[in-house]
């Protein structure tokens, strides 16, 4: 049975069955649809029978075929309604397939597919016909019914809700995009849509637009239809015909685009938009539509005398005039429109950044600030708080570099010459501008950086990593191998941890009131922030008790020199602290270090006071650098991290030199080999034949 | 060759009656359009059942056409229904037949074009004559790109100018857009259709092979779409930064940038490629899809055209 009104193309009620379900497009809007309208009752996939699509609360099954799904399902779950997602050389054979098994269950088939050949289409239009199904497509984007709040395919995209709004205006569209986009700008203008379709635009459009006028026309909330219209086919003139015969009682307003296809041999986006003879192209379509209209153009500010009355519509001759011309015509018409708000379009920029450009652009390319609607504000600020430090772009890099630059003349490091460095500053001011990208912010950072560069330089000749240089010196390497060794004995339990330690005071104070680290009036946010990781690793410490399972420490405290005391101390982490009370610095980092070592012993997190060690004086040190960086999004977490380690690095390294100049002085060669008579065997010795 | 008579002939799909049909005049050798209504009769064929001497025999006659020309012009024009169907053809037209003295049609110019999307003229390893097209590497590289995949469309049409460089979404949108563009003095390069929502891989692609040909001659890049249903605007953003990233070196000076989109995903969308930009220093001003395309496309035509006015030192910071 062919519908008689927009409601037997889609209501609420109708049962929707989707070929080709576990496709990557199908998939998604299936699952976007049943969130939306709840209205499909499966579908099947080729080889995929007996499987199930997973929605947010429920699935859906997947059949083998259509067979397949109308043996399953009980007789009142059985679809009226098919969408093909199938690839386009299947697509006739599925129609078939339904037309065969549906014995005339089904009244319309939405053909979302793209590129169906022509020959396909006429035969599915044939066979369709004599079946009384209904084809909406190829190529559609689908229809939906928003007072009914339902939809067959994308039209929405992912928020259909948010587009469109119950009302009065219907939309028919040879654009799938074209219908979201218009009911949003309607929508601006205080109209709501009644139905939104969309016609698809391949050759053969197998619902032609006099059809679907003749369905709108006996849909009592339809009060205006707002058509979207592109060269080929004539489908216009056929409608403007039937219009005429009638007495079409509607009002329409029209936009034809494509007049760029008129002059030209232009292959637009569509398949079907092609001009193909008389009445096939945008200007004969706009003089179709004018002579029945019977008033000239609309242009906004445009008045109608009594005598010359829209009556039967307007023709806008930009898109953007589409809302205003529906609101000038329900004026004209004495109709109330549907919402009482009412926004023109405008430009309106989101976000903008136009530089130096910006600054010599006559008045009238000057845009003034826009404002962001709601929900995406919030969206855009939410990524802001959550977002902390600097979102990079990747880009090609092999023969760029922000780092550094050679003009032949002058090196310079992230644009700043280093000569000028060499003469005015010192290697701590050079080190921060080259791996920051910025140069210290406050002069004592500078002394900072080279204090914990010393401290790093060594910690005795027992340390793995001077041990690495020693072995290396004993091999009879170069100093640079054993710098190389140095470095290949440095890891995460052992100089590296202080990447744990940025990361984890990052995780506490990112998007907080913390922006300078060196401002004593964080002193409150700091004793907080410590309480509250205290009582966080408490939890989780009894937690991993009940469970049985080791509990993560807090990285950079305690040091296996520096335990035995009732308050232990790293030495070179006090020399750091004195530097700073002796020049009147706050430093939150140090702050907060310390008064978490005192809280864990305090709440009961360890029976020890802890030192806190070097590796956490470098990443407190470092990360107060970085912090208004990160702050200001100009550097990224990730770069702020792992600084901490190359510093500690960057020293070590240093000092395996040094290690390695002694021993290569002083040292026998292979002394560092352990004799056989010390080593111990762990295995037993076995047969050579096992 | 001699002939007494001449006719015209095509096969064509047509959108009145959403089937082929078949269209005869005894006035061969003209543009179809010119022959007046009266003297050309159409005939709807079933696209099951084909075309029968029979029905060709009628219409023939209902022409005028001389008795003993009927029977074996009918017996063509059912052998060319069959050529037309079994060979993907979505026009084919014989203009003129000379019919011979003895009666015999003698097709003498004929024009086909296969349907791309019907498997049947491939089946033919046809070898199809080159005519001499002025295409571009551009457009030439996007199209084999574009029959690459049918995942999203990757469609360009070269229009030859020189302005504003614009990858646009939607079939519909792209049309509008390049129309305002034009009035508005943007002198696009080419006409863009690239949504259909594309993984990243192709958006990737066709974005690289946008950059490579046109970027370092662009005036302004335009990236416009309406609010889309289905294309995920995180991926095909982020799909474009990146092949900017990647061509952006090319350009000795930088770019303005004018944006305008809506969508599934929008924001991630939208940041992804204001990070991009940021990093490069271009200027841009980025609109969501509550600014209309096209008076998005207008500002960035108008952009463009008055950049086109500044002296080349002065177009950028």
């Amino acid at each position: 049975m062919h519908a008689k009104s927009l409601t037997d193309l889609l209501c609420r009620g109708d049962r929707v069955a989707v070929s080709n379900i576990t496709g990557r497009e199908a998939a998604k809007v299936t699952e976007i649809s049943q969130r939306y309208a709840a209205n499909i009752v499966g579908g099947w996939a080729l080889g995929r029978g007996g499987g199930e699509i997973p929605l947010e609360q429920s699935t859906l099954p997947v059949f083998s075929d259509y067979a397949d799904l109308l043996e399953h399902l009980p007789p009142e779950g059985r679809p009226n309604k098919i969408i093909i997602y199938s690839p386009p050389e299947a697509v006739y054979g599925e129609v078939k397939n339904v037309v065969k098994a549906a014995s005339g269950s089904v009244q319309t088939i939405f053909i979302i597919t793209e590129h169906v050949s022509i020959e396909v289409s006429a035969k599915i239009h044939k066979l369709c016909s004599s079946e009384q199904i209904d084809v909406i497509g190829g190529n559609t984007l689908g229809v939906i019914n928003v007072a009914d709040h339902v939809r067959i395919g994308a039209v929405g995209g992912d928020a259909p809700e948010e587009t469109f709004h119950p009302g009065s205006a219907t939309i028919i569209s040879n654009s799938g995009n074209m219908v979201n986009t218009i009911a949003s700008y309607l929508y601006g203008a205080g109209f709501g849509t009644r139905f939104g379709i969309s016609t698809g635009k391949d050759q053969l459009i197998l619902t032609p637009l006099r059809d679907l006028l003749e369905l709108a026309l006996h849909d009592e909330f339809t009060q205006v239809i707002v058509l979207y219209v592109e060269p080929g086919g004539l489908y216009e003139q056929m409608a403007v015909q039937w219009m005429q015969e009638v007495g079409f009682p509607k009002p329409i307003v029209v936009y034809v685009g494509g007049t760029i296809a008129d002059d030209r041999h232009l292959s637009l986006g569509h398949a079907g938009a092609v001009v193909e003879g008389a009445g096939t192209s945008a200007r004969d379509k706009m003089a179709i539509f004018d002579a029945y209209l019977g008033v000239p153009p609309f242009t906004p500010g445009m008045t109608f005398p009594p005598d010359c009355r829209p009556n039967r519509g307007l023709r806008v001759q930009a898109l953007h005039d589409l809302p205003e011309a529906v609101r000038v015509l329900y004026d004209v018409l004495e109709r109330e429109r549907d919402y009482r708000h009412y926004s023109p379009l405008r430009l309106n920029p989101w976000l903008k950044n136009m530089g130096k450009l910006g600054t010599r652009l006559p008045p009238a390319l000057v845009l003034g600030e826009g404002t962001i609607p709601s929900p995406y504000k919030e969206q855009i600020e939410q990524f802001h708080r959550t977002q902390f430090g600097r979102m990079t772009a990747r880009r090609e890099m092999r023969n760029a570099s922000h780092a550094s630059s050679n003009d032949g003349a002058t090196p310079r490091i992230y644009g700043r010459s280093a000569l000028h460095l060499m003469e005015t500053r010192s290697f701590g001011h050079a080190l921060v501008l080259s791996w920051t990208g910025h140069p210290p912010a406050k002069p004592f950072e500078a002394d900072l950086v080279e204090k914990t560069l010393i401290a790093a330089l060594s910690n005795g000749p027992g340390t793995i990593s001077a041990q690495a240089a020693k072995l290396s010196a004993s091999a009879g390497n170069s100093p640079h191998t054993a710098m190389i060794a140095t470095l290949a004995a440095i890891g995460d339990v052992h100089g590296g941890n202080g990447r744990e330690a940025v990361a984890l005071m990052i995780d506490s104070f990112a998007n907080s009131a913390l922006v300078d680290p060196y401002d004593a009036s964080c002193k409150d946010l700091v004793a907080q922030k410590a309480h509250d990781l205290t009582a966080d690793l408490l939890r989780r410490k009894r937690a991993a008790a009940e469970q049985d399972v080791a509990f993560q420490r807090v990285p950079c405290l305690g040091h296996p020199v520096y335990r035995n005391d009732e308050v232990n101390y790293d030495p070179r982490e006090q020399v750091l602290t004195r530097f700073l009370e002796s020049i009147s610095v706050y430093h939150a980092f140090f702050d907060f270090y310390h008064q978490l070592a005192f809280a864990m012993r305090h709440a009961g997190v360890t029976r020890n006071v802890l030192a806190v060690n070097v590796d956490a004086a470098i990443a407190c040190v470092w990360l107060g650098v970085c912090w208004p960086l990160l702050c200001a999004k100009r550097l990224s977490v990730e770069r702020a991290k792992n600084i901490a380690i190359a510093a500690f690095a960057l020293a070590r390294a240093a000092g395996g030199a040094g290690e390695y100049f002694d021993h290569a002085d002083f040292g026998q060669p292979m002394d560092m080999r352990i004799p056989v008579s010390e080593c111990v065997a762990l295995s037993p010795d076995l047969p050579d034949d096992e | 060759m001699p002939a007494a008579n001449e006719v015209y002939t095509a096969i064509t799909y047509d959108s009145r009656y959403l089937s082929p049909i078949l269209t005869l005049s005894l006035r061969g050798g003209m543009d179809v359009e010119s022959i007046p209504d009266s003297e050309k009769r159409s005939f709807p064929v079933d696209v099951y059942q084909g075309l029968d001497a029979y029905q060709a025999g009628e219409l023939l006659e209902a022409l005028g056409c001389p008795r003993p020309v009927i029977s074996p012009m009918s017996r063509a024009l059912v052998n060319l229904w069959d050529m037309f169907i079994t060979s993907g053809m979505k026009m084919c037209e014989v203009n003129p037949w000379r019919i011979s003295e003895d009666h015999r049609p003698v097709a003498c110019d004929f024009k086909a074009v296969f349907d791309e999307a019907n498997f049947k003229h491939r089946n033919l390893e046809l070898e199809l004559p080159e005519y001499p097209e002025n295409v571009s590497e551009f457009q030439e590289e996007m199209d084999r790109w574009n029959v690459k995949s049918y995942q999203g469309q990757a469609h360009v049409s070269e229009l030859g100018g020189s302005g504003v460089l614009p990858i646009l979404f939607g079939g519909g949108a792209s049309t509008i857009i390049i129309e305002t563009l034009m009035q508005s003095g943007g002198d696009p390069m080419f006409l863009s259709d690239f949504g259909g929502n594309p993984p990243y891989d192709r958006m990737r692609g066709t974005a690289g092979i946008c950059f490579k040909h046109k970027l370092a001659k662009a005036g302004v890049l335009l990236i416009l779409g309406g609010k889309a249903n289905n294309t995920r605007i995180d991926v095909t953003f982020q799909a474009i930064a990146d092949a900017l990233a990647e061509y952006a070196p090319r350009r000795s000076t930088e770019l303005p940038v004018i944006v305008g989109r809506g969508g599934p995903r929008l924001v991630p969308g939208l940041l992804a490629l204001q990070r991009c930009l940021e990093e490069l220093g271009w200027p841009y001003t980025i609109f969501g899809h509550d600014t209309p395309i096209t008076m998005v496309a207008q500002y960035a035509g108008q952009l463009c055209k008055y950049l086109a006015t500044l002296p080349s030192d002065r177009k950028t910071a």
